[in-house]
C-alpha cells in the first residue's frame, strides 16, 4: 500500500478495501479508481492507516519528494519574554496554532524562532510582494542556507522558502508535499474560502499562523481547522509603553461643503429608507444577505448605488484634502505616513503635496528604494492606500494621517500598529480624519474607544 | 474573465440549466457606435473614457451588456502615454527634492527639478505618473476588430467565466481532441478519455481538478476556463459544465456547442508548437532513414485513448513504427500510470518526452528507458537511443 501526493491531494495506491470512515478525509475517487484525501489531512491519514484495526498492509509513504535538501543551520536568536511565551504556547499545542500579537511586536522574529526550533523544510506565506521581499531579507540574516522565493517574478524553491499567497495558491498542487512547516503571516486573510485551497493542498503537519487581528466566525473555525486555534493572544495594551511605542490618537472632526452635504444627505436618505424597510422584514439579516437581496430589485440597486456614492464622497472630501495639507505642513520635520482608502486619493495627495506614493502600481524595486529613502530621512512622507497597511517594517514613522479606509476595524488597528515600533523617547501621533454628522464619525469614535485601554496603558 | 457581478447579469437560470446572454446581430448597431466613440477618444486618458461611458450612449445599449462589453473592450484599447522624463526617475527626484525643500512652494520645487531634467514644469508633472494605470491612454483599436468580432470576444468571456465556476466538465469531441487533452494535462486537470459509442471519431473527455472530489473550489477554475478558446478549434464539440453559480453552491448545468458564437484561440500555445516544429526539423537530420508523421491517429489503450504527437516509421521496416508523445506537465504517478496502461495494452514502442521543468525535482522522475526529458528542445539522438 503506497501513499502518494497528487496535485494537492493524497492518493492511496494498492490499498485493500478500506472502511473510509476510519481515515479522516479519505474518499473513494471513481475518476481514477483510487482512495483520495486532501493533503492537509496528511498527518491524520498516516496515523489512521498505521494504527488501523485490523492492521492494514504496510504503508510505503512516498508523499515527500526524495531529492529535496534538508535545511541548513540557523543563527542564534534572542527573544523578548512575551515572544518566548508565544513560541512556547505554539510548541505545547503540537506546533499547530495561531499567535495573535500586535503589529510591531516582532511576529517575524517569533516565526524565525519557530523555524529554528522545528528544524524542518518550511514555507512562509505572505500576502504581498512587498512583504515577500521583507521576509526574504529578514530570513537571509538569520538562516545560513539559501532562502527560496516564489512570487514577484521569481521561482526559486529551497528548503526554506517564502511565497506570496497568490503564488502559493497557484503552485501548491506541485509543491504542497515539499514542506513540513507552514508559516502563514497575516493569517486572517484566510478562512473565508478565498485562497483557502492553498492551505488545503499542503501536507505540512506543523503550522503557525501570525496575525494582529484574529478572524471572527465563521472564518475563525476554518482557520482553527487549517492552521490551528489561537494559542497565544496579546493586545497593544499588553505591550504599549515598554515593548511598543507610546502614542496619541486624535480624531479630527471635519465638515462637508454645502454641495457635498446636499449630495450626502440625499443619498443617505435614499439608502436609509430602503435599509430600514428591509430591516423591518428581516432584522437579523447580515450585510451580505442585505446586499444580495437589494441587487434583485431596481429600488435596492438604487439604494446600493447611493451607499457607494456616499462612501466614495466621504473617502476624500474637500475638508480632508485641506486638512492633509495643513497636517503635512505642521509636521514638516517628522516622518509621516498618510493612509487613504484608494489609490485615486493617494495619487491626488502625491500630486498636490509632492509626497511619494507607495501603491500596488509602484514596482517592488521602487517601493524598496522609497522605503529606504524614508528610513534614511531623504523622504519625509509617504502616502499609501493599502500597501503599507500590513507588515511592512517602517521603524521610525512618528506621525500617521488616516484619511479614510475601506476595510473596517482590522485595517484601522493595522494602520495604528505601523506607528508603534518602539524607538527611544518616541511618542507616535495618529490623526484620524472623520466627517461630522456621518456614520464615519461614529465609527471613528468606536475605534478610538476600542484602542482606549492601550492609550491609557501607554500614558 | 468577468467579475462575479457581471457574470450574474450575463446569464440566468432556467430550472437547472444556465442560459447565457450572448451578444448577437441585434447588438451590432450599438457595438458599432461604441467602437466609433472609442476611436474618438484615442489619446485621451482611460479615466476620461470611463467617465464618458457612464453617460448615455449615442445608440441606446442594454445596461448590463454594455458593462460586460466595456470590461472586454478596455484591455484591448489601453496604452501607456509618452513621458518626457522616465517616470521612475522623475518621481525619485521630485519627491526627494520636496522633502528637502524646507517648505518651499510646490511650484518652485517643480520648476527647480524640471530644470535639472531640462524640461518644463508642466511636462515633468505630466510625466511623473505616466507609467501608472490611471494615466493610461485610449489606444487605436485594430482595424480588424469589427462589431461581430467584438461580440464573439465578449461571448468567449461569458462562456469562459461560466466554466470557471465549474466543478467538472464533460466534453464530447468529434475529430482531433489531442490539443485539448494535452492542454488539460498540462494544466494539471484529471482527464479521463473514452471512446464515444457508435461514433468512430468521437471522444468523451471528463475533466476536473483533484480537489473537486472534496468540494467546489477555484484552484482549477483557470485551467477549466482555458479549455474554451481551444474548443472552438475542434471540428465538432459539445461541452457540459456543472457550475456553482449562486452563493448557496447549488449546481446547474451550462451547455456549449460548436456553432455557438464564441471567439476561438489562435492556434496551440506558442511554446508547444515551437517544440514540435523543432523536433520536426531536427529528427530527419539525425535519422535520415526514418519517416516522421506529425499528429498521427489516436491510439486506443484499453478503454481510454492516447494522442501521440509523432509517429516514427523506419523505412526498412514500416510496420515497426514508434509513437512519441510530448507530455509537458507531469507527475510521477501520472507517468507510472501511463506506462502501466501502455504495458497492459501491449504497446511497447512508445516514447514519452517530459518537460524537465514540469516536475519539482530530479529524483521524482520514474526510471524507465522510454522516458526522454527535454528542456527547450527534444534531443533526436536521445529518442533514437531509446528506439535502438
Amino acid at each position: 500500500m503506497r501513499l502518494l501526493f497528487d496535485h494537492g491531494t493524497l492518493v492511496l495506491v494498492d490499498a485493500p478495501n478500506l472502511h473510509v470512515a476510519r481515515v479522516p478525509g479519505l474518499r473513494w475517487d471513481p475518476r481514477v479508481a483510487l482512495f483520495r484525501a486532501p493533503a492537509w489531512r496528511y498527518a491524520q491519514v498516516c496515523a489512521a492507516l498505521h494504527h488501523a484495526l485490523p492492521p492494514l498492509p504496510p504503508l510505503r509513504d512516498e508523499v515527500r519528494p526524495s531529492a529535496l535538501a534538508e535545511p541548513a543551520a540557523w543563527n542564534p536568536l534572542e527573544l523578548r519574554p512575551y515572544q518566548r511565551a508565544a513560541l512556547l504556547s505554539w510548541e505545547l499545542s503540537g506546533r499547530a496554532g495561531t499567535l495573535v500579537l500586535p503589529t510591531g511586536s516582532g511576529k517575524t522574529r517569533v516565526a524565525i524562532a519557530a523555524l529554528c526550533a522545528a528544524g524542518v523544510r518550511a514555507l512562509c506565506l505572505v500576502p504581498t510582494r512587498a512583504l515577500l521581499e521583507q521576509w526574504c531579507t529578514t530570513l537571509r540574516a538569520a538562516y545560513r542556507g539559501e532562502v527560496g522565493c516564489l512570487g514577484d517574478g521569481r521561482h526559486d524553491l529551497q528548503a526554506i522558502t517564502v511565497a506570496t499567497f497568490e503564488s502559493a495558491y497557484r503552485l501548491m498542487p506541485r509543491i504542497g508535499a515539499h514542506f513540513d512547516l507552514l508559516i502563514v503571516d497575516e493569517a486572517h486573510h484566510f478562512g473565508t474560502g478565498l485562497r483557502d485551497e492553498a492551505l488545503e493542498m499542503a501536507i505540512a503537519p506543523q503550522r503557525l499562523g501570525l496575525t494582529a487581528t484574529p478572524a471572527s466566525e465563521p472564518a475563525a473555525s476554518r482557520l482553527a481547522e487549517l492552521i490551528g486555534p489561537v494559542v497565544h493572544h496579546l493586545e497593544i495594551a499588553d505591550l504599549a509603553g515598554r515593548w511598543l511605542s507610546n502614542f496619541d490618537l486624535l480624531t479630527v472632526q471635519l465638515g462637508l461643503t454645502p454641495a457635498e452635504r446636499a449630495k450626502h444627505d440625499e443619498d443617505q436618505k435614499l439608502f436609509s429608507t430602503y435599509r430600514r424597510r428591509q430591516r423591518d422584514c428581516d432584522p437579523e439579516a447580515p450585510w451580505q444577505d442585505f446586499v444580495s437581496a437589494a441587487a434583485q430589485s431596481p429600488e435596492g440597486r438604487a439604494a446600493l448605488s447611493a451607499w457607494r456614492r456616499n462612501r466614495h464622497l466621504l473617502q476624500f472630501t474637500e475638508a480632508k484634502a485641506a486638512a492633509v495639507g495643513t497636517l503635512l505642513a505642521r509636521h514638516r520635520d517628522s516622518k509621516v505616513i498618510v493612509f487613504t482608502a484608494d489609490n485615486e486619493a493617494a495619487y491626488r495627495i502625491a500630486r498636490e503635496h509632492l509626497v511619494m506614493p507607495i501603491t500596488c502600481d509602484i514596482s517592488r524595486a521602487e517601493r524598496q528604494a522609497a522605503l529606504s529613502a524614508f528610513r534614511a530621512g531623504q523622504l519625509r512622507a509617504l502616502v499609501s492606500a493599502r500597501v503599507l497597511n500590513e507588515g511592512i517594517d517602517v521603524p521610525d514613522a512618528d506621525v500617521a494621517i488616516i484619511v479614510s479606509g475601506t476595510q473596517g476595524e482590522r485595517e484601522h488597528m493595522q494602520r495604528v500598529g505601523r506607528l508603534l515600533r518602539p524607538m527611544p523617547g518616541k511618542r507616535a501621533l495618529i490623526y484620524h480624519l472623520a466627517t461630522r454628522a456621518t456614520a464615519e464619525l461614529r465609527r471613528a469614535i468606536e475605534r478610538r474607544h476600542a484602542l482606549a485601554p492601550a492609550r491609557t496603558a501607554a500614558r | 474573465m468577468l467579475p462575479p457581478a457581471l457574470l450574474r447579469v450575463s446569464a440566468h437560470l432556467e430550472g437547472e440549466r444556465v442560459v447565457p446572454h450572448y451578444f448577437g446581430a441585434r447588438d451590432e448597431p450599438w457595438l458599432r457606435a461604441l467602437l466609433a466613440e472609442c476611436a474618438r477618444f484615442v489619446g485621451r486618458t482611460m479615466a476620461e473614457w470611463r467617465e464618458r461611458v457612464r453617460e448615455p450612449q449615442i445608440v441606446r445599449a442594454p445596461k448590463a451588456k454594455l458593462q460586460v462589453m466595456l470590461s472586454v473592450l478596455e484591455p484591448l484599447c489601453r496604452e501607456r502615454p509618452e513621458a518626457v522624463v522616465p517616470p521612475k526617475e522623475g518621481r525619485a527626484a521630485l519627491f526627494r527634492a520636496a522633502s528637502n525643500s524646507a517648505g518651499a512652494p510646490r511650484a518652485a520645487v517643480l520648476s527647480s527639478v524640471a530644470a535639472s531634467f531640462g524640461v518644463r514644469a508642466v511636462d515633468l508633472e505630466a510625466a511623473i505618473f505616466a507609467d501608472l494605470p490611471m494615466e493610461q491612454r485610449v489606444a487605436a483599436l485594430p482595424d480588424a476588430l469589427s462589431p461581430a468580432r467584438l461580440a464573439a470576444e465578449a461571448n468567449l468571456a461569458i462562456a469562459s467565466s461560466l466554466v470557471r465556476r465549474a466543478k467538472q466538465v464533460r466534453v464530447i469531441v468529434h475529430g482531433d481532441a489531442r490539443a485539448l487533452v494535452r492542454h488539460a494535462r498540462r494544466a494539471g486537470l484529471i482527464c479521463r478519455e473514452s471512446r464515444l459509442e457508435h461514433a468512430p471519431r468521437g471522444v468523451v473527455l471528463e475533466l476536473s481538478g483533484p480537489l473537486a472530489l472534496f468540494h467546489h473550489g477555484q484552484v482549477y477554475a483557470q485551467a477549466l476556463a482555458s479549455l474554451i478558446p481551444r474548443l472552438a478549434n475542434c471540428e465538432h464539440f459539445e461541452l457540459t459544465a456543472t457550475c456553482a453559480l449562486g452563493r448557496d453552491g447549488v449546481l446547474s448545468s451550462f451547455l456549449l456547442r460548436s456553432g455557438d458564437p464564441i471567439a476561438s484561440a489562435r492556434g496551440p500555445a506558442p511554446s508547444e508548437a515551437r517544440l514540435q516544429r523543432k523536433f520536426e526539423r531536427d529528427f530527419p537530420r539525425v535519422a535520415p532513414g526514418w519517416k516522421l508523421i506529425f499528429e498521427p491517429e489516436a491510439v486506443a489503450v484499453g478503454d481510454a485513448v492516447q494522442f501521440p504527437d509523432f509517429e516514427l516509421v523506419p523505412a526498412s521496416a514500416p510496420d515497426q513504427r514508434w509513437r512519441l508523445e510530448i507530455v509537458g506537465f507531469w507527475t510521477p504517478d501520472y507517468l507510472q500510470e501511463k506506462l502501466r496502461r501502455l504495458q497492459a495494452a501491449g504497446i511497447e514502442r512508445f516514447v514519452l518526452c517530459i518537460d524537465h521543468r514540469g516536475g519539482c525535482a530530479e529524483g521524482e522522475r520514474p526510471v524507465d528507458p522510454r522516458i526522454v526529458p527535454y528542456k527547450t528542445r527534444i534531443d533526436p539522438r536521445a529518442v533514437l537511443a531509446v528506439i535502438r
